[in-house]
């Protein structure tokens, strides 16, 4: 091999390097493009317009959930509360349905929304670790969650309103999920007000430096507060789009989204300190995840070959992403 | 009262109280009945199956009659956390406990600590090794056989299905699987193209019902362990005609079941109840009261199809439409529980 074709190529894997530094959602493009393949090679005939419709409709909570997720870890923080809330929602909306669809659906949303302001009356006002605040507000909305059930479940049949029903499950001309349109309007929503905003690039602020914040004269509070109440109220909302795809709502429906939550947005390449990232990498990391789970479920392996592979793939992801843009978080 | 007579008094409340406890806690009302203390303790909340069991605890400790109070010991924890628990109930006076064990061995010494204190200790839903605890659980293996058997007949033996499991490594899960395997032996002709693990959780069900049917493969029946309603509709949704569906006794799949036979859906509900806690408080109550009880019952579970009269008559019976969809409706254990429906709903307890 002669001096200068290595020099050449080396200066190609620079260049490459260099364009997935300014472009780190190629690589987490190229991994879902591989897992799609991957689906491709196990069952030929599988990938078409009714997969890619039925991945997005149930990658649609993950991805809105991801969304406050992102905000709130932009700050330095994280939300363990959206799985619980994601519940209350959905369940809200499941047994509020015989009084209205609207009243259903305000009622779901106002969880969210209170969820969220006690999260940031705690994180913001009063300083608690948000590990800490929102591990608890999860338990307590799960414990009244179980109360609730108790009190109202017999005033009424359950059931799914038709208006969350369509939002959840339904498609447009029987191929476009409807949830692709209310995901993709708050992703342009968080992706714009990130960027062009100036409570966007305060998130970054506050997430990167609080203490420069506070001397600059940011009302650092006033911006946790808010995030974690848009947080609460993205978690509302998916819990209402689950509740619509499973067309059913039990005590433990969104129990399942808590970690991917935050994997989707680790794996997006957010950083957990702060400061550092945005929601097309979360988008895109929920998309993989939802992905991933369809592969296992086609690949014919024994069940803990897949909990063993599943964990090594978001670890090496994540591994990954850092890799090969030269960003450490 | 003067100062004076104070000591006295104090003495009284002490005897009294001393006495309470040489009757072993239990204490005496004015009208001469014996009322005991129940203790619950469970490791999984959040989860129907287990609130409707503890309901079902509830409701059998008021109708019972003979019950003075209930200390519920509920709390996400695993055998360590639920020894302590039981610990906490033997402390606090109880007379019998009612436990779902969260390991099959790993309680056995708590549980003789108790049972050598008077205490009688229940355990339902699944087994333990002790043989001091009276135990209480539904036949698991035979819940798995009763359903894949009827699937399999309804295939005329012959067929491509799904096997839609519970969680890996849960016992009532492996003894499901075992019960499917046996079955599946006499029937060469039938072939499981997919098994899957749905945690009993609803989401991941839905989604691998979606992969499953998006992915072409050719599936003319599912057994699932419980998570059934979903599967259905995954269906529903996929405009896809159904085929014979095994699931639990849940009360939207039992209003599936009757609701969608016209459209096709043929199936068959096994029940699985929850209100083995309240069966497993009147074994104890009874063996308190000194009634005999074998120290493990085996509840036999019962199959109703929507092809039979008298299956679709069982799920007529009992399907509520005004039910959360996956409440087991399967109210009472005959011979067991004396509850009313309304009482085990509104998770009635006591005073």
């Amino acid at each position: 091999m002669s001096a200068p074709a290595t020099g050449l190529r080396q200066g190609r894997w620079v260049a490459f390097q260099g364009m997935l530094r300014d472009r780190p959602s190629l690589v987490l493009v190229g991994v879902l493009l591989l897992l799609v393949l991957a689906i491709g090679v196990i069952r030929p005939g599988t990938i078409g317009p009714s997969w890619v419709a039925n991945t997005i409709l149930f990658a649609a909570p993950l991805g809105i959930v991801a969304a406050g997720q992102t905000l709130v870890m932009l700050t330095a923080g994280i939300d363990l509360s959206v799985a619980a809330t994601m519940t209350a929602a959905a369940y809200v909306a499941a047994s509020q349905s015989y009084f209205g669809s609207a009243r259903a659906v305000l009622l779901a949303l106002a969880v969210g929304l209170v969820v969220g302001l006690v999260n940031g009356l705690g994180v913001a006002v009063f300083r608690v670790q948000p590990l800490i605040m929102t591990l608890g507000t999860g338990l307590v909305i799960s414990g009244g969650l179980l109360v609730y059930s108790l009190n109202v479940s017999h005033q009424g049949p359950p059931a799914v309103p038709d208006i969350v029903r369509y939002v959840g499950a339904g498609k447009l001309l029987g191929i476009v999920p409807v949830s692709a349109f209310l995901w993709a309007a708050i992703a342009t929503i968080v992706i714009v007000g990130l960027r062009q905003t100036g409570y966007g690039r305060l998130i970054f602020a506050v997430g990167d430096n609080p203490i420069a914040c506070r001397l600059a004269g940011v009302r650092a509070w006033l911006v946790l507060l808010v995030t974690y109440v848009i947080c609460g109220f993205l978690s509302g909302v998916a819990g209402l789009v689950l509740v619509g795809a499973i067309n059913a709502a039990d005590l433990s429906l969104g129990d399942v989204y808590l970690l991917p939550s935050v994997a989707a947005v680790v794996i997006g390449g957010t950083s957990i300190y702060g400061g550092n990232g945005g929601y097309a990498g979360s988008l895109l990391g929920a998309l993989i995840l939802t992905v991933l789970s369809s592969v296992f479920t086609l690949l014919d392996a024994p069940d803990p070959l897949k909990q063993i592979l599943y964990g090594a793939i978001v670890v090496l992801l994540a591994a990954l992403y850092v890799r090969t843009t030269g960003d450490d978080g | 009262m003067s100062e004076r007579r104070w000591p006295k008094a104090i003495g009284l409340v002490l005897a009294a109280g001393l006495l309470l406890a040489a009757c072993g806690g239990s204490n005496n009302t004015g009208g001469g009945t014996k009322k005991y203390v129940v203790g619950i303790s469970n490791t999984l909340t959040g989860n129907g199956f287990r609130e409707e069991m503890i309901c079902s605890i509830k409701a059998q400790a008021k109708a019972s009659g003979v019950v003075s109070k209930v200390i519920v010991a509920n709390r996400n924890t695993d055998p360590s956390g639920q020894i302590a628990d039981v610990r906490n109930l033997i402390s606090a006076g109880v007379n019998v406990i009612v436990m779902n064990p969260s390991d099959r061995s790993a309680l056995d010494a708590v549980i003789k600590e108790a049972t050598s204190k008077g205490i009688v200790v229940v355990t339902v839903d699944q087994g333990v090794t002790s043989s001091d605890a009276y135990q209480l659980y539904n036949n698991q293996v035979k819940y798995a056989t009763l359903g894949a058997d009827w699937l399999f007949k309804k295939l005329n033996g012959t067929g491509n299905v799904i096997e839609m499991r519970g969680i890996n490594g849960v016992s009532a899960d492996a003894d499901r699987h075992t019960g499917f395997t046996q079955t599946l032996a006499s029937y060469p002709g039938i072939k499981v193209v997919k098994m899957t693990f749905t945690n009993w959780s609803l989401d991941p069900a839905a989604q691998q019902i979606k992969d499953i049917l998006g992915s072409g493969l050719k599936v003319d029946g599912i057994w699932t362990s419980g998570i059934d309603s979903t599967v259905v509709d995954g269906y529903t949704t996929a405009k896809k005609p159904y085929v014979p569906t095994i699931g639990a006794d849940n009360d939207a799949f039992i209003g599936d079941l009757i609701n969608l036979k016209a459209q096709g859906l043929s199936g068959a509900a096994v029940t699985n109840p929850p209100t083995v806690g309240g069966a497993g408080l009147a074994v104890g109550l009874d063996v308190l009261q000194g009634k005999s009880h074998p120290h493990l019952i085996n509840l036999d579970p019962a199959i109703w199809d929507n092809q039979s009269t008298s299956g679709l008559s069982e799920l007529q019976n009992h399907y509520d439409p005004k039910l959360n969809a996956y409440y087991s409706v399967t109210y009472q254990v005959a011979p067991y529980t004396t509850y009313t429906k309304d009482d085990l709903l509104k998770c009635a307890d006591i005073g």
